[in-house]
């Protein structure tokens, strides 16, 4: 009991027992910032990565797609073994394409675009991607980073009413030549009815952000701002590589652009093209043929058996390749993790720093503590009691910082964006650049497991240092201790 | 009863060694109040430290009530400073983070364990506020030591000595540090308490105007006893007086026959 007493009365009396609890604090808390925004990053990123691909990808490299046709090579799937674990499957095409368009024309000051303006025209290479949006909706990732709020529910590629008379409006119809009048109709007498126009139906497309705008900072206010090149009913024209014959050769379409794709990975945003997959299929000449099946399964833990289940039924390794997310991405979040690692490595040296200090504290602090010592002595205490004196200080002051550190790093995690911004105004440079990560704000992820790990490994390091001043004291020989000044 | 047979203690200075018990032997009787005087480096707070077996000899023997206790292993050793025996230091040696009170109640911290002290606490307590009050600190049982003077500091470990009943007080130097009048004040008191409480005390001091209230003085010089011819027990209470150069033999105070 003299024991805790003790404890608790250096914590609460000693000023250095202070100066150790912040040490083991700002390690702390350090520590669960990093961590969580380190986690922040690493969790929306591999939410991107796995967004936009499937839980299991089936896929050719043959850009003549699959040798079955998407009816059956969806049947197969869902007749093995592994069926029963998945909860939806679509087919795709993904090829390699260019892109040719007009950006749109600059505004005037009153705020109306200047369509006789002249407007750049970009070509540039994109990832064309012909999919069916609810079946591809249904496995998930792809819907929710739609731009516009209403196709989020209901994916399609159909233009809104503003899209479409933006397009009618830059793609007005052509004049029709007058209908010859029937012999012997009077003059003055309207012509008999004429057919209606043919609708016009162009093809849908969902472009990625970065491809139709690009960011900059408003000189104004300092703001990160979009600059859109593309808008909804703007027209893309499409050149690709059409396989449905012998020899290769070209297919191109103009698609009208319905909505952007932001996934906020600058891999996808400014390379990913969507189309519609059947209109795809026609145009390159391989109709019910595409070159990937998505698969979303019910249990991602059944990843492994499902994918080795498909590959004993398409058993050619190179015509059909059966991967997980995961190994698809595997080099980029092994990367991460390394990186996490080592950080964490590094930032645990602070801790290790602070367990230093402890130890040069306690040191004094047991020096100081030497008649004391040599009273609880001569009163009956015994060296391993004294020792507990010590190293309970140790585990208290790590407790007591470890406490400290983890409200301290959660209060600034949960706030971390209005620290930046506050940062930011007094430095007067953008501490966390928009323009760079496409990210709106800086993303974090607090895992309580980590938050635990790192508290005990703190309160660890401070017992373990306290270790060498407590046998210190519980050595000390109580005569020469009781005579120390 | 305490006996110590030919006890040797030797320390090591820098490359010398000093000899400061030579072959010592004391006997103390129970519930006596023994007080040693001597000049500086007679070896008399080495002979306490050993009696009090907060040091080893490095020759000889000492028993309690006929048990050895210089070789006894450290456990047992605690438990006997912790139940048996208590100390009072010139300099008091309170806990300066400590209130008196909790200063007091240290022995019975000490020596019992975290999951019983919560049924002993109590009693701790009260035993602790009795002996202060018994010492004239009852009103003073929240204050810090350095909220108290050197008088009171030293009750407070007068207090903390003898609260757990021990049959021994070991005093080293008790009136040290402080004034005359505070140091008649506490010999009275230990006197007071030996007469009391019964309990043994082996009092060291260099202040020869205190030990009159003792039942014996011993004189050590150069490690020994001093071999006085007279006993010390045949010098009627009151007599005693230091002894010098013209005095021949010594005079020694004694209580009267028990």
């Amino acid at each position: 009991m003299y024991k805790l007493l003790l404890c608790w009365r250096y914590l609460r009396t000693r000023f250095l027992a202070v100066v150790c609890v912040v040490s083991v604090m700002l390690g702390v808390a350090t520590l669960v910032v990093v961590n969580s925004v380190m986690s922040g990053f690493s969790t929306k990123l591999k939410d991107r990565l796995h967004g936009l691909l499937s839980d299991i990808v089936v896929e050719t490299p043959n850009m003549n797609g699959f040798p079955y046709t998407d009816d059956e090579m969806m049947r197969r799937i869902a007749a093995s073994p592994a069926g029963e674990h998945i909860k939806a499957m679509t087919p795709t095409i993904e090829v390699v394409a260019m892109i040719n368009f007009e950006t749109a024309p600059p505004k005037g000051k009153d705020g109306t675009y200047l369509m006789l303006a002249d407007r750049q025209k970009v070509t540039r290479p994109a990832h064309l991607i012909g999919i069916d949006p609810k079946g591809r909706a249904a496995i998930g990732g792809f819907a929710h980073h739609l731009k516009q709020p209403a196709r989020r529910d209901d994916p399609s590629f159909a233009l809104t009413p503003d899209a479409r008379a933006w397009f009618d409006l830059q793609n007005p119809a052509l004049p029709r030549l007058p209908q010859p009048v029937p012999d012997g109709w009077p003059l003055g007498v309207p012509p008999p009815d004429e057919p209606p126009d043919e609708p016009r139906d162009p093809a849908g497309m969902i472009i990625g952000f970065a491809i139709a705008s690009y960011r900059e900072i408003d000189p104004a206010n300092g703001q990160a701002v979009d600059k859109y090149m593309l808008h909804p009913g703007d027209t893309v024209n499409v050149l690709t590589i059409g396989t449905g014959r012998e020899e290769i050769r070209p297919v191109y379409a103009p698609f009208v652009v319905a909505d952007y794709i932001q996934t906020e990975m600058a891999e996808y945003d400014s390379n990913y093209v969507f189309v519609p997959l059947k209109y795809l299929q026609t145009l390159r000449g391989t109709p019910d043929r595409s070159t990937h099946i998505q698969i979303k399964l019910k249990d991602f833990s059944k990843a492994k058996f499902v994918t080795s289940e498909l590959k004993k039924i398409f058993n050619d390794s190179y015509t059909f390749q059966v991967n997980t997310w995961e190994q698809k991405q595997g080099s980029l979040l092994a990367a991460i993790d390394i990186e996490r690692g080592i950080l964490n490595l590094l930032l645990f040296m602070i801790i290790g720093v602070a367990g230093f200090s402890i130890l040069a504290i306690f040191s004094m602090i047991v020096v100081e503590k030497t008649r004391d010592i040599g009273i609880l002595k001569s009163l009956g205490a015994s060296n391993q009691g004294v020792m507990m004196i010590f190293l309970g200080y140790g585990l208290l002051l790590g407790v007591v910082g470890s406490g400290l550190g983890t409200a301290l790093g959660l209060a600034i995690t949960f706030n971390i964006n209005e620290i930046e911004g506050w940062l930011s105004r007094i430095t007067g440079t953008a501490i966390f650049d928009r323009t760079v990560y496409y990210f709106d704000s800086i993303p974090t992820h607090v895992d309580p497991a980590n938050v635990v790990l790192l508290n005990m490994g703190a309160i660890s390091i401070a017992t373990v240092f306290s270790v060498l001043p407590a046998l210190r004291a519980a050595m000390l020989h109580p005569v020469r201790a009781l005579r120390f000044e | 009863m305490i006996v110590a047979e030919n006890l040797f203690k030797t320390y090591k200075r820098h490359a010398e060694k000093v000899t400061v018990l030579n072959g010592l032997d004391l006997e103390v009787e129970t519930g006596e109040f023994l007080s040693i005087v001597g000049s500086s480096g007679s070896g008399k707070s080495t002979l306490l430290h050993l009696l009090g077996t907060l040091d080893k000899p490095d020759e000889g023997t000492i028993s309690l009530n006929g048990q050895r206790i210089d070789n006894l292993p450290g456990r047992e050793r605690d438990r006997l400073r912790n139940e048996t025996f208590g100390f009072i230091f010139q300099f008091y040696h309170l806990l300066p983070e400590l209130s008196t009170l909790e200063n007091v109640m240290m022995p019975a911290m000490v020596g019992t364990g975290i999951r019983s002290w919560f049924g002993r606490r109590s009693e701790a307590r009260r035993r602790a506020t009795e002996m202060l009050e018994r010492v004239g600190l009852g009103h003073r049982l929240k204050h810090k030591p350095r909220e108290l003077s050197g008088g009171e500091m030293q009750r407070t470990a007068i207090a903390r000595a003898l609260v757990a009943r021990p049959r021994v007080l070991f005093a080293d130097e008790p009136t040290g540090n402080l004034d005359v009048r505070a140091g008649i004040d506490i010999v009275r008191l230990l006197r007071d308490l030996n007469h009391d409480e019964g309990v043994t005390i082996i009092m060291v001091t260099h202040n020869l105007e205190l030990v009159s209230s003792t039942d014996r003085v011993l004189r050590m010089n150069c490690g020994k006893i001093v071999d006085d011819p007279l006993s010390p027990r045949s010098v009627p209470a009151g007599l005693w007086s230091p002894p010098n150069e013209f005095d021949h033999p010594p005079r020694l105070h004694q209580r009267e026959a028990v």
